[in-house]
């Protein structure tokens, strides 16, 4: 599993498995797999820069807000995002700016990350999270 | 894990897991099952999220699950919840994150036979016309003020633009419109997602579908419904879209801290939920109440285009091409309703996940030329077998709060369905048996393929028998288009 993240099964919708070496890069992977998920960006023209402020109750919230952000701005900007920088990650805040580009192919439609299943969990190489999509 | 000895056989087809099982249930359990699709429940963790709806405070008599139970977020597809509107809970994932996924019945003079030899073109123009695919946005951009209206009027607005008729407001459930929708508590996000959203199917499991009425098991009942052996018929099964789908996000976000404000201990973080008499569990409502008033548009217009398209591809070769509402029900949606707990009668907040309203005959909100029968209950099934429609009794008003099942249920993972099957065998396998299909992607195809599905006779078998809601006609498929 060299990329960070594989997609898992899950009857009625999709689920997938996040790494990393520290939470920043967990969050970095989760955006990354759901990305792999959903759709292309088109890298003719300008990369679109974004900024993401958000405050959550926890971790595992902040990750589940982090990743409905995405979607909402994918779906309302048509952009699909690949560069992710996390600069600021406490439990309660996080900082991100995003790269991306124009939504090139579409291949699903997310509505939304749940919480179902979702448990921020130590592993041996460092910490992995399980984030269930509803599509 | 939850085991089969962990239940008790209440009646036929229906099992109960004691309030005993578990120290935090409140009330017992009900799955209405047969054999098989019981086993098939215990294998992923839909029964045990059955029982977790146990647990939530304000719930009275038991919780239930339809025969087509599959695991949701928080409780089951499939599940209904009912708790007390004085003390109890309101819960943004026991409705569901597509409020008002739900499915309306088009009916027609038309004999299906007649249109059999066309059902390419039929089926061609359908998915070149409806607007439908992953992200597809359509024709209509709504402006603020637009948005407003839809929201808290629904149908009733759809209609005023010129898109269908009052009799469909007459003949949808809450008449395409919910009271207590207030565009204020859905975000500027939702509003901004489902903008240019309107009008349109979405992807998925959505689909219109033009059927066959292939048997009429209640005369009665058929004639009263204006169903007849040999009828063609329409389907559109769609939701909130983007809209819905951020409301849910927002809410299940925003209630966290409600359930720690207001000390409510949950198994499972998606039931995330909030006293309905708060005013965090009100702004839910509301919320909740204007998605599903958008669903409601949503559907209307939906219609408007397939009868404007049926009508274009049907000149020349019938005559009478007025296509007409049987009915609209949501299958994702929390309702304030009335039912007697401990022989008082009691305000309830009824949530259906995954379930459909089932109410029985004398029931006031039913259109007057089916309050003597019952209302209809529209069950899509899968694109390869059957649908049903059937009608809603007294025995669901006193054993299920006037709700029964909402289709076939899936029991493959999209993923398995994909490795199991190819879009494009798919198609020709139903070809075969004489379905025309379209979709947005093979791929889309193969996960949404019969396979991936319960069965629907066994789901609606199970309804019939206990008696919650009755067999009027079994129809099926002939052409469909998926997103």
């Amino acid at each position: 599993m060299s990329e960070g993240f594989e997609e898992i099964e899950h009857t009625a919708d999709l689920a997938i498995k996040a790494y990393g070496r520290d939470m920043s890069e967990l969050f970095t992977n989760a955006a990354h797999g759901m990305f792999a998920l959903m759709a292309e960006a088109s890298l003719e023209g300008p990369a679109c820069e974004r900024e993401v402020s958000l405050e959550a109750m926890d971790y595992e919230g902040l990750l589940v807000d982090w990743l409905n952000e995405l979607i909402y701005r994918h779906e309302v900007e048509g952009e699909t995002y690949y560069g992710f920088t996390i600069e600021t990650l406490s439990p309660t805040k996080l900082e991100a700016h995003v790269t991306g580009g124009p939504t090139k192919n579409k291949t699903k439609a997310i509505k939304a990350a749940t919480f179902h299943d979702l448990a921020i969990e130590e592993t041996p190489n460092g910490l992995a999270a399980t984030i269930v999509f509803d599509v | 894990m939850i085991n089969k000895k962990d239940m008790k056989r209440v009646e036929e087809y229906v099992y109960e897991i004691p309030k005993s099982f578990r120290d935090d249930m409140r009330v017992p359990a009900r799955l209405y099952a047969d054999e098989e699709l019981l086993d098939t429940a215990l294998k992923d963790r839909s029964v045990e999220q059955l029982v977790n709806t146990a647990t939530m405070p304000g719930v009275v008599k038991y919780t239930l699950a339809m025969p087509d139970i599959h695991q949701g977020y928080g409780p089951p597809i499939g599940g209904v919840i009912a708790l007390k509107t004085s003390d109890g809970v309101i819960s943004p994932g026991a409705v569901g994150y597509d409020v008002n996924c739900g499915v309306r019945l088009l009916r027609s003079n038309i004999l299906a036979e007649e249109v059999k030899p066309i059902m390419d073109d039929i089926v061609q123009a359908l998915f070149r016309g409806v607007p439908s695919g992953v992200g597809r946005s359509g024709d209509i951009k709504l402006s603020h003020r637009d948005m407003e209206a839809v929201l808290e009027k629904g149908s009733a607005w759809a209609v005023s633009q010129g898109y269908g008729t009052k009799d469909d407001l007459e003949h949808t459930e809450e008449r395409g419109g919910m009271a207590g929708a207030e565009a204020r508590a859905v975000s500027k996000e939702a509003k901004k997602r489902g903008q240019d959203q309107l009008g349109t199917l979405g992807s998925g499991n959505h689909f219109v579908e033009v059927g066959e009425v292939e048997g009429v098991y209640d005369q009665e009942v058929a004639d009263a419904f204006g169903l007849f052996e040999g009828q063609m018929v329409v389907w559109v099964h769609s939701g909130s879209r983007g809209l819905g789908h951020q409301v849910c996000t927002d809410y299940v976000r925003d209630l966290q801290r409600a359930v720690s404000k207001y000390g409510i201990k949950l198994p499972d973080r998606e039931l995330v939920c909030a006293p309905f008499d708060s005013p965090e569990g009100r702004d839910y409502f509301a919320a909740m109440a204007s998605a599903a008033n958008y669903a409601w548009a949503n559907r209307q217009i939906l219609a408007h285009r397939v009868r404007q398209i049926l009508d274009d591809v049907l000149a020349g070769l019938v005559k009478d091409r007025e296509l007409t509402l049987l009915y609209d029900v949501a299958h994702n949606i929390a309702k304030v309703e009335e039912y007697p707990i401990d022989g008082k009668l009691t305000k309830l907040i009824i949530h259906r996940k995954g379930a459909t309203r089932a109410f029985g005959p004398g029931m006031e909100v039913l259109p007057a030329s089916y309050r003597d029968v019952g209302q209809p209950v529209l069950i899509p099934g899968d694109m390869g077998t059957a649908s049903y429609v059937l009608v809603g009794t007294t025995e669901a008003m006193e054993k299920t709060f006037g709700t029964s099942c909402h289709g076939a249920g899936r029991v493959l993972s999209r993923s398995a369905a994909i490795k199991k099957i190819r879009g494009s065998e798919l198609q020709q396998q139903l070809a075969e048996k004489g379905i025309v299909v379209r979709g947005g992607s093979w791929k889309g195809l193969a996960e949404e393929a019969p396979d991936a599905y319960k069965d629907v006779d066994r789901v609606v078998n199970v309804v019939h028998s206990t008696g919650i809601a009755r067999k009027v006609a079994r129809l099926v498929p002939l052409g469909v288009i998926k997103g």
